[in-house]
């Protein structure tokens, strides 16, 4: 069977699944509470589905591979160190969330703050912030398809565009459920290229082996070019970014039960270790059995190499692990950008308790507000920007800037005092990456720092 | 979540239009890709005929160049294997076999956009499913609420619907339509309590009025009879008893008035006449009372068509009510204007109105909240101004209380009559 027909066929049938396995997409008693939080009523399975499918998203997948493969065990120290950390924060978080009956992150930060400021504040950032990651994921996976298919990539991201929206049109119920599959699909392709790249290598230590006498800089944890003092910044900063995500902390508010909650993540964890650990054997073995491999964008080159180096079927198998993971990821952010907009950004939304009339047009204009969200995504990844990708991290730092803080260090929140320094975080944090040019990372520390002596300073009071 | 019993509407929408889209798109593709794989081999086969006929007319070293021109469709097999045979002319054989999968490889990537294509076809055509069985089980969702609302006793109309079928727009303003009539039928069925109520009440009270009545007029007449040559203290019990009998004898009557109100007498009235009257008969309980009296009538309003002693009664009532609405004095405003189903009179005080939850009740007989009220005052009102065909409407705030009486004005037949 001609590899192209197979990897058509694979397609359909991922649009089969997830059209058959999202099931009934908008249920019939259906309210907010439900779409943007699953009711509060997500059980341990769907949940880790849901968590670990988000984690995991075609950048990460696609970064992480490729930056071991040229770089070596530094993009381990980098990166997924950093996540962990974030990761290991996490259950810190789960009392503090589920103590009030927010629905978003921003209206639980201006609940906690009892500052409507807030609230727009952060429901902005989170918008752009995860509009950006949507364009990403678009390009990431249109790249790949649009290579392996030899087709235009407008083509290839409208695909994943329309598994999206599919997903997200039900809310949290349907993008956790479709979640699971992704992360079927996730673990699975991952499993088999990893597997059948250990076979061809002999083994792990072979592989260790064969770096030594070639090139024994790749086994470094630190980079050559960057100091230990910059690369432990980045992962630290990288930590606090994930630590601080709302995509993450909004699924510990769905759990049903705190005890959910913690199952999940400890799960979860387990999970997203040993899919790490399948993606180092894929960087590190590939590099062992085909060095040298380069293209003019990192979706380019493991598009190549995958295709070089692995047989058609764990290959194939690895590309949908990749779709998985840009739909998974996508649709969560998805529909986070859409309750930015539809709840935190609409005043007059939540003060009244609606009836079922007004609870529908409300979920309307949320699924006009995704399919929105999602085209002018899909047309922005189309632009042949250069600094899309720069925007895309830099509006995560931003996030991070909004939410580190409150989530995890302010024990006792006091009223309306978080705005000032929020904003002069914010300032600064701009200031060293338009003026100075410090990568976004970077200048999220002293933004952090900064943000944080405002608000503890003892003469705050002179305010 | 309460399960779905069963496949819901959406469900099977979707499924159908999903069963009918994937049939269509895989027959369609299957169709061309067979077609398109019949037509390559048929091509692949002229091919390989004109080749091996060229062939045979050169010599072996020649071939090389055309034998290539047989790739990819035709591979050459090794010596030995069996395949079609091309002879050169110098007699060297090589043997050549079709390649099927090189051909459909082929035939994938020459239609690789169509393939893709109908992928997205179909995802676009379940979303449009989707959407489809969204936009009619919506207003079912909807009406099941409204039900569900009308059960629990909370009447609620229906919002027009935008963009649904009218199957279901028709279905939406037949409950609506529904929940009118059953309002009226239940506001008509109160007021049909409230008649009979009031009709039995009347009867029992004029019959003991009538009972009343007769031995209070000749306790009045020995009373006046007594006070001649009486002891000046004495005289002052008997003033007291008198004035006692007075009241008695004022209550019976309006008991009376309201059982019995009498067969109107109609004819035009002038409005300005009645509120000239009723200033004059409450101007001293308005001075007593430490409150300022104004009259408001509109320049040439038209006459009213009624019983003039009655809508005397009605102003009457009203503005007494109002002068004991306002014990620390104030101000009350009679008004009467043109209306568009008549001519309103109103009566206007500065009191602390009247509380919702009595508002119902106030036109009920013997409903008062005064010590020394009787509570027949506003249901004399309520039936006179019914008499006539009219409408009483009350407008209260803490600020005050507007009672406008609606009565139909004289018409052009009416005035000729007379
Ligand atoms: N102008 C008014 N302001 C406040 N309350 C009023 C007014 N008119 C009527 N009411 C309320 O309606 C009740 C019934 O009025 P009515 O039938 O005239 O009986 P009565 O005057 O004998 O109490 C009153 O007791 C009073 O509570
Ligand atoms: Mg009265």
């Amino acid at each position: 069977m001609p590899v192209l027909l197979l990897q058509l066929c694979a397609f359909g049938a991922y649009t089969l699944a997830l059209v058959f396995l999202a099931g009934q997409a908008f249920s019939w008693k259906e309210d907010r509470r439900l779409f943007y939080v699953g009711g509060n009523r997500l059980r341990p399975g769907p949940m880790v589905g849901t968590f670990v499918a988000t984690w995991m998203s075609a950048a990460s997948i696609l970064g992480y591979t490729m930056w071991l493969y040229t770089d070596g065990y530094v993009a381990f120290t980098g990166s997924v160190n950093g996540w962990l950390i974030g990761l290991v924060l996490m259950p810190f978080l789960v009392r503090k969330l589920r103590v009030g009956r927010a629905l978003s992150l921003p209206q639980w930060l201006g609940d906690t703050f009892e500052d409507p400021r807030l609230r727009v504040l952060s429901a902005l950032s989170l918008l752009g912030a995860y509009t950006f990651y949507i364009v990403i994921q678009f390009r990431a996976f249109g790249t790949i398809v649009g290579a392996l298919l030899d087709i235009k990539i407008l083509l290839a991201s409208s695909l994943v565009y329309l598994f999206v929206l599919y997903t997200t049109f039900g809310g949290l119920p349907s993008v956790a459920k479709s979640d699971v599959l992704n992360l079927a699909i996730i673990t699975g392709g991952v499993a088999l290229a990893a597997l059948t790249l250990l076979n061809r290598a002999g083994s792990f230590s072979a592989v260790h082996e064969a770096l030594r006498q070639t090139t024994p800089a790749m086994l470094h944890p630190w980079n050559q070019e960057w100091s230990p003092l910059v690369t432990l910044l980045m992962m630290l900063s990288w930590g606090l970014g994930v630590a601080a995500n709302p995509q993450y902390a909004i699924r510990l508010l769905s759990a049903r039960t705190a005890r959910d909650a913690y199952t999940t993540l400890a799960l979860s964890a387990l999970i997203i270790g040993g899919i790490y650990v399948g993606l180092t054997i894929i960087g590190l073995a590939s590099f062992v059995l085909l060095p040298g491999v380069s293209a003019a964008s990192d979706e380019l080159a493991f598009t190549d190499l995958v295709q070089s180096v692995l047989p058609p079927l764990p290959a194939l198998g690895l590309f949908l692990a990749v779709l998985a993971s840009a739909v998974s990821t996508a649709n969560s952010q998805l529909l986070l950008a859409a309750c930015s907009l539809c709840y935190d950004l609409s005043p007059r939304e939540g003060r009244r308790r609606a009836d079922l009339v007004a609870e529908d047009r409300f979920l309307f204009k949320n699924r006009l507000a995704i399919a929105l969200i999602a085209t002018v995504a899909l047309f922005l990844s189309q632009l042949r920007l250069p600094g899309i990708l720069l925007i895309g991290r830099y509006s995560w730092t931003v996030v991070a800037i909004c939410f580190f803080l409150p989530l995890y260090v302010i024990r006792r929140p006091r009223r309306k005092e978080l705005f000032f320094p929020l904003a002069a975080a914010l300032l600064l944090h701009l200031f060293l990456t338009v003026v100075l040019g410090i990568l976004p990372e970077l200048a999220l520390l002293p933004a952090l720092a900064l943000e944080g002596l405002l608000y503890f300073s003892p003469w705050r009071s002179l305010r | 979540m309460r399960r779905p019993r069963s496949w819901s509407t959406e469900t099977r929408i979707k499924a159908l239009l999903m069963a009918a889209a994937i049939g269509l798109t895989s027959l369609t593709v299957g169709t061309a890709l067979t077609q398109g794989f019949l037509e390559r081999v048929q091509e692949a086969r002229i091919l390989f005929d004109n080749t091996r006929s060229a062939a045979e007319n050169l010599r072996a070293d020649r071939t090389e160049v055309l034998l290539q021109t047989l790739a990819p469709s035709w591979r050459e097999v090794s010596p030995g294997q069996s395949g079609e045979e091309i002879k050169s002319a110098d007699g060297m054989v090589r043997r050549f076999s079709l390649d099927r999968t090189a051909i459909l490889t082929a035939l994938v990537y020459h239609q690789r956009y169509v393939l893709v294509v109908g992928l997205i076809g179909f995802l676009v055509a379940v979303e449009l499913a989707v959407f489809l069985a969204y936009s009619l089980t919506r207003p079912m969702k909807i009406l099941a609420w409204g039900c569900e609302q009308m059960r629990s006793g909370r009447w609620v109309r229906l919002p027009p619907l935008s963009r649904s079928p009218y199957e279901l727009e028709a279905l939406h303003e037949a409950f609506n339509e529904m929940v009118d009539n059953l309002q009226q039928w239940q506001d008509f069925q109160k007021e049909a309590a409230r008649v009979e109520r009031l009709a039995a009440l009347g009867s029992v009270a004029a019959a003991v009025a009538h009972e009343v009545k007769n031995p209070l007029a000749s306790m009045r007449i020995r009373l006046d009879l007594l006070r001649r040559g009486i002891s000046p203290q004495d005289a002052e019990h008997l003033a007291v008893l008198g004035s006692e009998v007075d009241r008695l004898n004022q209550t019976v009557s309006q008991l009376l008035t309201y059982a019995r109100p009498g067969t109107p007498l109609f004819g035009p009235v002038d409005p300005g006449e009645i509120l000239t009257w009723t200033e004059q008969m409450t101007a001293s309980s308005c001075r007593a009372a430490n409150i300022r009296l104004l009259r408001e009538v509109e320049a040439d309003c038209p006459s009213l068509w009624g019983d003039a002693q009655q809508l005397k009664q009605v102003l009457l009532n009203l503005t007494l009510n109002a002068v004991s609405a306002q014990p620390g004095g104030g101000r009350v405003i009679l008004r009467a204007f043109r209306h568009r189903n008549g001519i309103a009179l109103s009566v206007t005080d500065e009191g602390t109105g009247i509380p919702a939850e009595l508002l119902e009740r106030i036109f009920d007989p013997f409903f008062t909240t005064r010590p020394e009220g009787t509570g027949l005052g506003l249901s004399i009102v309520h039936r006179i101004v019914g008499g006539h065909g009219g409408t009483v409407s009350v407008d209260t705030s803490p600020e005050g209380t507007t009672f406008t009486v609606i009565l139909p004005a004289t018409s052009a037949e009416q005035d000729k009559e007379r």
